[in-house]
């Protein structure tokens, strides 16, 4: 593309050159944003965990409590917003790290408003299509969790990782068998 | 280990996990589970957790270097993107109805020939003849990088149909499996749509992040993502990817792609082991 820039009419591909580029920059710029804000949070969130817990920095056996099922931290929204407001370090930690997942949704959905913008009529559907898809397999994702689902619950053994990959992510390892399989 | 040494060990080893992940196009997983369960003794859901996070991380660093600095092509990896999506959506329809061993069988097969295809074209440069194609004419999804050994790079994007359908495939994979799309999607650009592999590297990147973000709503509401073993994940792959997205255009295209075949074969022999089981 950039060579027919250099070569044919110029004047019009500068100018879709122009416009790409201001869709690039925008879209970098956000991906960077949504990173530092997620950082940002995640380490007011740490500090706070340690002034809390000022064992955290001696005490071996607290390490597994952390770690182990069962341990206690904030997962849903309203939990996480409860307890951000009580400033609760974990709630802080968790406000990041969902700022990180959210990034590339909000990138999909301001690059409609760009390619509509600049009338590229194609890209508007194509990019609707990708954002209108996340939204389906993300309600589907939640409602097939739900436990009155049975598919989810048959699923259950040793498969229980099933419903959030099967929205498909963007990593191949995340079958707990795959471990199991690897340790004998 | 207090939580603290714990902390800084997962914070060092995201680092290189980000890295490795940037370069590749691939979501870092395949280093962050056993790390975190084999080594660290972390239950495994809150190692899955963390390694969509790690995806993400990946995706978010290493693509606003790219998409600024034009490795990734964003136009093609929106359009590749709804055939991965949809793909992701039919694969979770058939998560009940299909036998998995032999899914794991095909699907190692199909790597290992991926595997040997790459290989033997391990030294070819940018697409020397590229077949019109009017798909990609139309939605302009032709593109140029700029490369330290040979200057602006340009290409033109050929085969779009077997690429949505390759995509497509990779999310349905991805939807039946819980195998991301990174493994299949690289070799689909490269080969079939001829871009060039840092190209296809970059790109695959970006898209990773937009599928992984639609699963991770529901890692979380389960609680499957442990903030305690999530962020240190998170902060180290982003500082990871962030200085592997800087160094893509310094590697060689040959050595990108040798490292590629020997993900590839890893993942195949591992995918054929659960097939066998």
């Amino acid at each position: 593309m950039i060579e027919s820039v250099q070569t044919g009419n110029a004047q019009s591909g500068t100018i879709t050159d122009q416009k790409v580029r201001s869709i690039e920059l925008l879209i970098s710029g956000l991906l960077r944003g949504g990173a530092l804000a997620s950082l940002v949070f995640i380490f007011a969130g740490a500090l706070l965990i340690f002034i809390d817990h000022p064992n955290y920095l001696r005490s071996p056996e607290k390490l597994h409590q952390l770690l182990l099922p069962g341990a206690i931290f904030p997962h849903t929204i309203a939990d996480v917003g409860r307890e951000v407001l009580q400033l609760r370090g974990p709630a802080l930690v968790m406000v990041g790290l969902l700022l990180l997942i959210v990034t590339p949704v909000l990138l999909v959905a301001v690059s409609i408003l760009m390619f509509a913008y600049q009338r590229d009529r194609d890209f508007v559907m194509i990019t609707f299509l990708v954002l209108m898809l996340l939204v389906t397999s993300f309600l589907l994702g939640t409602t097939e969790h739900s436990p009155t689902s049975a598919p989810a619950n048959q699923r259950g053994k040793g498969m229980d990782v099933k419903v959030g990959s099967a929205v498909g992510s963007g990593q191949w390892a995340e079958n707990p068998r795959q471990i199991r399989g690897g340790k004998g | 280990m207090t939580p603290l040494e714990f902390l800084l060990l997962v914070f060092s080893l995201s680092v290189g996990a980000g890295m490795f992940g940037a370069l590749l196009g691939l979501g870092g997983g395949i280093i962050i589970i056993p790390v975190l369960t084999l080594l660290l003794k972390v239950d495994i859901r809150y190692a899955i957790g963390a390694s969509i996070v790690s995806v993400i991380a990946t995706s978010s660093g290493a693509a606003a270097t790219y998409v600024k600095e034009r490795m990734a092509n964003f136009r093609v990896a929106m359009f590749l993107e709804v055939a991965t999506t949809a793909g992701a959506l039919t694969g979770a329809y058939l998560a009940g109805v299909v036998s998995r061993k032999w899914l794991y069988i095909i699907f190692s097969l199909v790597m290992g020939y991926t595997a040997l295809m790459m290989f033997r074209n391990r030294s070819m440069g940018t697409a020397a003849e590229a077949p019109p194609d009017c798909l990609a004419d139309r939605l302009r999804l032709h593109g140029s990088y700029q490369d330290p050994f040979f200057g602006q790079v340009s290409y033109r994007v050929t085969r779009t149909r077997i690429g949505l359908g390759i995509s497509y495939i990779a999310g349905v994979l991805s939807g039946l499996l819980g195998i991301g799309g990174g493994p299949l999607k690289v070799p689909a650009m490269n080969l079939a749509m001829q871009l060039p592999i840092k190209a296809a590297s970059a790109t695959s990147n970006f898209m990773i992040g937009i599928t992984a973000a639609t699963s991770a709503g529901v890692y979380f509401s389960r609680g499957d993502i442990n903030p305690f073993v999530a962020a240190p994940v998170a902060v180290g792959v982003l500082l990871g990817s962030t200085i592997g997205s800087h160094l893509l255009a310094h590697l060689r295209s040959s050595v990108l792609r040798i490292a590629f075949v020997g993900v590839l074969l890893w993942i195949s022999i591992q995918m054929l082991l659960k097939g066998l089981q």
